[in-house]
């Protein structure tokens, strides 16, 4: 029987970011479908008198307690964790497969250290962010407010001029030097993976798997909810985290652009998490903003997962006005799961999931005067709302996304069947 | 091949993230007075003035500032030029006690007492920070009323290298664009500065060698990388020479010229070996010794007949680069060194061989040039070898029995200029000649920077003097090789 590792840079009991979700999300899968699978998850809690580990949950579920050393090129190995902790658990777990999630907080050489120390494990590394080709957070987003279209050493020096550009060559170099242990990598959008072929992997190399939805539950659909009924009005809901990429301030701008007679006809809620770890310009800017919009718009702070369908299921619309380019928010799987059609920025990983005039509706990124006038539309055309939704086609079920993922790991693995499978669980 | 400064290393460690920096060199305590030079520079907003305040009282000191450009900090930490980033000499009344002295820029505050800088007695010192404006910096602090020769404080927080202070004081004698500049470098201070690093460059430097992994029984080459300031370029060197499997057959020896790095240096070290598995030789020098001497150390413990000496800063294009350049060196007849094309991160050229040639910024000084600098290598590219005058010391291969009969480097270039070039003279006086394998393409990632004509600081002057030492041993030579 094969024996797979996950690797992720946090665990969603302590931190719930899509990428963190998503790998947990596979592991479970994985063991729901009785296979050999552990999952290693790095934390910043203290550990036991220094150890490198602990057990969370059951002996599967291993949290790793370490940092990075050098947060420009992601880098560990000041300290033993990777080329000596990580490497003995390696060696007691003994994993055919690796599947790094991440290698954010770990340190890039844990993948190096797993091709060392296992030389014929299959190294899968799925990228969530463009992490390796730009240093402002693997946003490719510019530190003067202008998206990056195309990685180059002297921009990024432009952004960050305390670094040289023969710096982030060296970065460039030092990950596509790491990146060469990889076997296969997994990217959740065709956005996300172009980007990566443009900076120089192979375009063999990447595969295409979106992040599986688990099984919805308790999703009732909008048109037989109760509320729309009482108030009439329709309803617009942002997920996710509250930072200064999201557009939450695009969003906020745009409906206080809108008329009276619009704006009696709006209901919109914030769900966002982390607005108290912004900074307080930002923070400031988004109260003064709420303040304008009081009449119709509802800062509801952050949501825990399993709330999402019964919020989803009150939403006429959901928003992802994000400035960045985004890769796969799960917000999108979420909503379409729950069939609710979503308005959203016409760029990266968003224009992609997300088609216009089809399941969705676009407006030109940041530019919260195009948002007022599909909003106006959605307002006026009380009919758009059904054509779009009778398009949305279901999301990719964690089940068939785990298959997709069987394919590369090279597993041959047809043991348990699609409808056994359900019965299972 | 230059080096970065000493301040430099301990700046770009220390202060790159903040947005505005002041940064105080010296100071001079006078009866009632006190002389500081430094400067400042912003990554935001322009800045022009400083103020300054009695931390105790909070209240605004009397000062007179005298301002100048500071070329090299523009260029060495990138900010967007003199509107952002000037030297200054500033004369403060009226404070009674030093450790409360607090500056404000572009409403900053620096408290005096969190700086690093060097108590001195001479005003020659002080004024020699302004380069070019030093004799009007020191009319500035006479006119002030500072007299000189008082007697410093203890109050110094950590002391800049003594030796090279001293050589910084006889440097402020020279203008640098001036017709006699060779005249008055030969006249004196060259021989002052030479007793200085001779003396300092010829105690005892018993070295420590640390070996990580087993290193090949019989290496067809030893590659030589001294490592000063920016050590991290040892881990994107393994990393990338790891990959390349004739390193099997490669003896890697990195000399720490730095002492100050040794505990940091080699729990890295320790680390990448651990990580990427190729094995590699530290050398550390218990004293910094200049490019020079930092590659004589390496190669005297080099264990094969072929040395390549490689800087830091230095990353392969492709894998089998060692390979190649030693069968190119095989192949041709009366060799003595092979350099490489070397080219920017943009992939244009940085080095593709060196010239003698004169700059009329520098009179009677022969400079080394380097031919289509910045050029897109694509459009200036050659193939195969081709013979040249001189090759950079970022880069040459030659037999180490040759290296050592020649003496190696000399290591009377202060803190490293022409070493290269008077290495190259000393091999073609012996009747051999340099070449260049176009073949072999390397990427060196220089810092980026002004020319050397805009700069001017002590740091220009040691070049040019340095320069002078060249021009004293080699003159004939030179213009018989220009000649040809």
């Amino acid at each position: 029987m094969n024996r797979i590792l996950v690797v992720s840079h946090g665990h969603p009991d302590f931190n719930k970011g899509g990428a963190e979700v998503a790998a947990y999300n596979l592991f479970k899968e994985l063991r729901r479908h009785c296979h050999d699978a552990y999952f290693l998850a790095r934390t910043e809690l203290l550990p036991h008198g220094g150890a490198a580990f602990s057990q969370r949950k059951d002996s599967r579920e291993i949290l790793f307690h370490t940092k990075m050393d050098d947060g420009f090129l992601f880098s560990s190995l000041k300290t033993k964790h990777l080329w000596g902790d990580l490497r003995e658990l390696l060696l007691k777990i003994k994993p055919d497969v690796v599947h790094f999630h991440h290698y954010f907080q770990i340190g890039i050489e844990a993948i190096e250290v797993v091709r060392k120390t296992l030389p014929n494990t299959r190294i899968i590394l799925t990228l969530h962010e463009y992490l390796a080709i730009c240093h402002n957070n693997g946003l490719m987003y510019k530190t003067n407010d202008k998206l990056c279209y195309q990685y180059t050493p002297r921009d990024c020096n432009n952004c960050f001029p305390d670094k040289s550009p023969g710096d982030f060559f060296l970065r460039e170099q030092y990950f596509k030097n790491i990146f060469r242990r990889v076997d296969h990598f997994v990217s959740p959008s065709r956005f996300l993976k172009n980007r990566y072929v443009d900076w120089g992997v192979s375009e063999k190399a990447i595969s295409v798997i979106e992040n599986g939805q688990p099984k919805p539950e308790g999703i009732i659909a909008r048109e037989n909810s109760v509320e729309r009924s009482s108030s009439g009005k329709i309803k617009l809901a942002f997920f996710g985290q509250v930072n200064p990429y999201k557009g939450i301030d695009v969003l906020l701008s745009a409906i206080a652009s809108l008329g009276k007679k619009y704006r009696e006809r709006l209901v919109v809620e914030i769900h966002g998490a982390n607005f108290n770890n912004q900074r307080g310009e930002y923070q400031e800017k988004i109260k003064r903003l709420l303040r304008r919009t009081r009449d119709v718009v509802t800062f509801c702070g952050s949501y825990e997962s399993h709330e999402l369908p019964r919020l989803l299921s009150g939403t006429d619309w959901v928003v992802i006005p994000s400035i960045w380019w985004e890769n796969s928010p799960m917000v999108i799987q979420e909503a379409f799961t729950a069939r609710v059609p979503i308005i959203t920025s016409d760029i990266g990983g968003m224009a992609e999931k997300i088609k216009d005039e089809v399941d969705g509706l676009h407006f030109r990124a940041g530019k919260h005067q195009d948002l007022a006038e599909v909003i106006v539309r959605i307002i006026e055309d009380s009919t758009l709302r059904g054509k779009l939704v009778d398009n949305i086609a279901p999301p990719l079920t964690i089940e068939e996304c785990l298959n997709q993922h069987i394919k590369i790991y090279g597993i041959k693995y047809h043991a348990v069947q699609k409808q056994e499978a359900s019965e299972i669980a | 091949m230059r080096r970065p400064a000493l301040w430099a290393k301990q700046l770009l460690r220390s202060k790159l993230q903040k947005k505005v920096i002041l940064n105080i060199d010296y100071m001079l305590q006078a009866p009632g007075k006190m002389v500081l030079s430094g400067w400042v520079g912003s990554r935001t907003d322009p800045t022009s003035s400083i103020s300054w305040s009695d931390g105790s009282t909070k209240s605004t000191l009397e000062s007179e500032l005298f301002k100048f450009t500071r070329a090299d900090v523009i260029g060495q930490l990138g900010f967007q030029g003199e509107t952002h980033c000037f030297g200054f000499i500033v004369v403060i009344d009226g404070l009674t006690d030093v450790a409360n002295l607090v500056a404000s820029v572009n409403g900053k505050s620096f408290p005096l007492s969190n700086q690093k800088f060097n108590s001195v007695t001479s005003p020659n010192i002080v004024a020699g920070q302004a380069g070019e404006k030093g004799a009007l910096a020191l009319k500035f602090i006479e006119q002030n009323d500072v007299a000189s020769g008082q007697i410093a404080t203890t109050t110094a927080a950590i002391s800049l290298d003594p030796e090279i202070m001293k050589i910084q004081t006889e440097l402020a004698t020279l203008n640098l664009h001036s017709e006699d500049f060779v005249e008055r470098a030969r006249a004196g201070v060259l021989e002052r500065v030479h007793g200085v690093w001779k003396k300092r460059t010829s105690k005892p430097n018993p070295a420590r060698v640390v070996t990580h992994g087993v290193l090949p029984n019989d290496p067809a080459l030893s590659i030589i990388v001294p490592i000063y300031g920016r050590y991290d370029f040892v881990q994107h060197q393994v990393a990338s020479f790891s990959h390349d499997e004739n390193f099997s057959k490669v003896e890697v020896i990195y000399v720490l010229d730095d002492p100050s790095l040794k505990h940091e240096f080699l729990v890295t070290c320790e680390g990448i070996f651990k990580t990427f598995g190729l094995p590699f030789k530290l050398v550390v020098s218990r004293q910094n010794l200049g490019f020079a001497g930092a590659n004589n150390l390496g190669v005297s413990h080099a264990r094969a007949e072929k040395v390549l000496l490689l800087n830091s800063d230095i990353l392969p294009s492709k894998p089998g680069w060692t390979q190649d350049l030693v069968k190119t060196f095989d192949s041709l007849d009366n060799i003595g060194i092979l350099g490489a094309v070397l080219l920017y991160e943009d992939n244009s050229v940085q080095h593709m061989a060196m010239e003698f040639r004169r700059d009329s910024s520098f009179p009677g000084l022969w400079m080394n040039h380097h031919p289509c600098k910045g050029m897109p290598w694509d459009l200036v590219k050659s193939r195969g070898v081709t013979k040249a005058q001189l090759t950079t010391g970022a880069c040459m291969l030659l037999e180490k029995s040759l290296y050592e009969e020649v003496g190696g480097f000399d290591p009377m270039y202060v803190l490293g200029d022409f070493e290269d070039s008077d290495l190259c003279l000393k091999v073609i006086e012996k009747g051999l000649n340099i070449y260049i394998d176009n073949d072999v393409v390397l990427y060196h990632l220089e810092r980026l920077s002004q020319g050397l004509v805009s700069e001017d600081n002590w740091k220009t002057k040691l070049t040019m003097l340095n320069n002078v030492h060249q021009l004293n041993k080699w003159e004939p030579l030179i213009e018989q090789v220009v000649g040809e």
